[in-house]
């Protein structure tokens, strides 16, 4: 008698369970659908789309045919895709180090506790605030033949060449502007300084070490978790560059700053090669999965991370 | 770092060099406001000088002069930007606070799984994505309008989320059960309790999405062609592009409207530095003061 009554109370209890898993994992599904819907819509669906119309010839006008690999093919043989490709790479192998060695030495000075900080924290971030496009309009002007840049120049006694006009130099252009913008990456890196536990500094100094030990021993290894943050997204970021090639030279002159995503722009929205141009996002993709895994695995040998007993 | 010990000429090196670097930092800044107060001589033969000289107000007269018409409707551009960037803040808003309350308090087995899911689509760039969705928007009947730069906000972004769910994780387990001891059901705790709890969360999702929709210029420029469609950004590409040093549009009209373009940004940046500093959440100054 007792033990079917526990039986059923069993039954019970495990049917209300279930009736209750059943109610939690529907609120959960209520809560994440508005991202569920668009991952599938604007992200899945669109990148399985995208893989495979990277095997078509579609032009959004003709019927869409099937080629193959011929758009990878053809991209590897594309004289403008493969300067392009090398012009952002050359782009990110300067402008990603530059960047991270300036904000970084702007980031220790800033971290002094003198009177100012704040003000100069400020200026030095504002660049940072401002608009790319209205950055690259007014780059525009500053590195024309008779800029700003050659003025100043010229009041040292340097005659400046046309940075936007040369084939040789107009990488720079681009350099120029983005160091200009170093504030994004510094406050991340004063705010990291600036949280390092002053206990440490003063049992160094107890030691006798200089101020360079400290930096290199202390100061280094402890910000390295953000100096990895800036290093993964400064990479993604500048491989991605648009908006400076498209306003600034257009990619010219004569494709020598083109760069992918400006290409890709073109082939896509001015020729309608889709297909053309989704292949080359591909190619984009797995140079963006292979660097940051380089970069990821390289990590463990100068991340140091609190957790690590060393 | 410490300093206590510093000898006055080691401040006086440190204040030299921060100066010069300000210096060099802010002299762009100058040299805009100087192009865009340049009169019609100086932008004939684009000869401009670093320090304002002639102060040609009229730069901005001409640029303002005709806010809904002519070649350059700033006025439209304004509202059409405006239209964007509210839209995208309260989508922004409502689709992070929404989805973060599931991935942070809802229960389900495969919920990390899903979580997991959220991480890996912030990796992907957005090239991939960017033919078949703009597909998508025209075979929708929604080229040529701005509701291709809208409606993807209403659906979340996977780093959006990823923030309001670490702030929402910290909120103390008891206030969800005294709500439920009220008889709130899930969607109630996530409208009065939740939502005014990650305010400032959302405060700085509102300010990220300010900077990311007043500035993006690849999203319109695939979208829109009409003039009158143009966000400020878009008009103010377009502008640039079609400068001639002696015609109407010229190098000092452009700098004035890019100058516009810029000062928003900036106000946005120091009204809202209270909400992203005291955020905590490694974005601010945590020690300087």
């Amino acid at each position: 008698m007792e033990a079917t009554e526990r039986k059923t109370m069993d039954e019970r209890n495990t049917s209300m369970a279930k009736k209750r898993e059943r109610m939690n994992r529907n609120w959960f599904f209520f809560f994440i659908s508005p991202w569920l819907i668009g991952f599938l819509c604007l992200t899945a669906g669109p990148m399985i789309f995208s893989f495979f119309m990277s095997f078509t010839n579609w032009d959004l006008m003709t019927q869409m045919k099937f080629i193959g690999i011929q758009n990878y093919v053809n991209l590897f043989k594309d004289p403008i895709f493969l300067t392009s490709m090398k012009n952002t790479f050359l782009y990110a192998a300067i402008s990603v180090p530059l960047n991270l060695l300036l904000s970084l030495g702007m980031a220790y000075l800033l971290s002094f506790h003198l009177k100012g900080m704040r003000f100069f924290r400020t200026l030095y971030y504002l660049p940072a605030i401002v608009p790319a496009v209205a950055s690259t309009i007014l780059f525009t002007n500053i590195l024309a033949t008779n800029g700003l840049l050659n003025k100043a120049l010229s009041f040292i006694g340097i005659q400046g060449p046309s940075w936007l006009l040369n084939k040789n130099i107009v990488l720079l252009s681009f350099v120029f502007l983005a160091v200009w913008g170093v504030g994004a990456t510094m406050v991340l890196l004063l705010s990291s300084i600036n949280s390092i536990d002053d206990a440490m500094y003063e049992s160094a100094t107890l030691d006798g070490a200089t101020r360079m030990q400290m930096f290199v021993h202390i100061t280094l290894p402890q910000i390295s978790p953000v100096i990895f943050f800036n290093l993964i997204t400064g990479i993604i970021g500048s491989l991605q560059t648009f908006t400076q090639v498209y306003l600034m030279t257009k990619g010219g002159p004569d494709n020598a700053s083109q760069m992918i995503v400006p290409y890709l722009y073109t082939n896509a929205f001015s020729y309608y090669r889709m297909g053309y141009a989704s292949a080359m996002a591909w190619v984009l993709f797995f140079v963006i999965l292979i660097l940051s895994v380089i970069v990821l695995k390289s990590s463990s040998a100068w991340v140091f991370y609190e957790q690590e007993v060393k | 770092m410490l300093d206590r010990k510093m000898k006055w000429y080691h401040k006086l090196f440190i204040y030299v060099v921060l100066c010069a670097i300000g210096f060099v930092l802010f002299a762009p800044f100058m040299y805009m406001i100087s192009i865009s107060l340049a009169g019609k001589q100086t932008n004939a033969v684009q000869n401009f000088s670093f320090f304002p000289k002639e102060f040609y107000w009229q730069n901005y007269r001409t640029l303002f002069g005709n806010m809904f018409g002519g070649e350059y409707p700033i006025g439209t551009w304004f509202l059409n930007t405006l239209f964007v960037v509210v839209l995208s803040i309260i989508g922004q808003m409502w689709s992070s606070s929404f989805v973060a309350y599931g991935f942070a308090k809802m229960q389900y087995k495969h919920k990390n799984g899903f979580f997991l899911l959220l991480l890996t689509t912030m990796m992907l760039p957005g090239q991939i994505t960017l033919i078949p969705v703009f597909i998508i928007f025209r075979n929708l009947g929604l080229y040529n309008t701005l509701w291709p730069l809208i409606i993807p906000q209403f659906f979340g972004s996977a780093y959006n989320i990823f923030f309001t769910r670490q702030f929402m994780t910290a909120i103390p387990g008891e206030l969800y059960e005294a709500a439920e001891l009220d008889g709130l059901n899930y969607f109630g705790i996530y409208r009065k309790i939740v939502l005014p709890l990650v305010m400032p969360a959302l405060a700085a999702i509102a300010i990220f999405t300010f900077n990311w929709a007043w500035g993006d210029l690849m999203g319109p420029l695939i979208y829109v062609s009409d003039s009158s469609k143009f966000t400020l950004a878009l008009g103010a590409a377009n502008l640039s592009a079609a400068t001639n040093p002696s015609g109407t549009i010229n190098t000092s009209l452009v700098m004035a409207l890019s100058f516009c373009l810029s000062i928003p940004q900036i106000v946005i940046y120091f009204w809202g530095q209270k909400y992203l500093f005291n955020l905590n959440l490694g974005l601010g100054n945590s020690g300087s003061k």
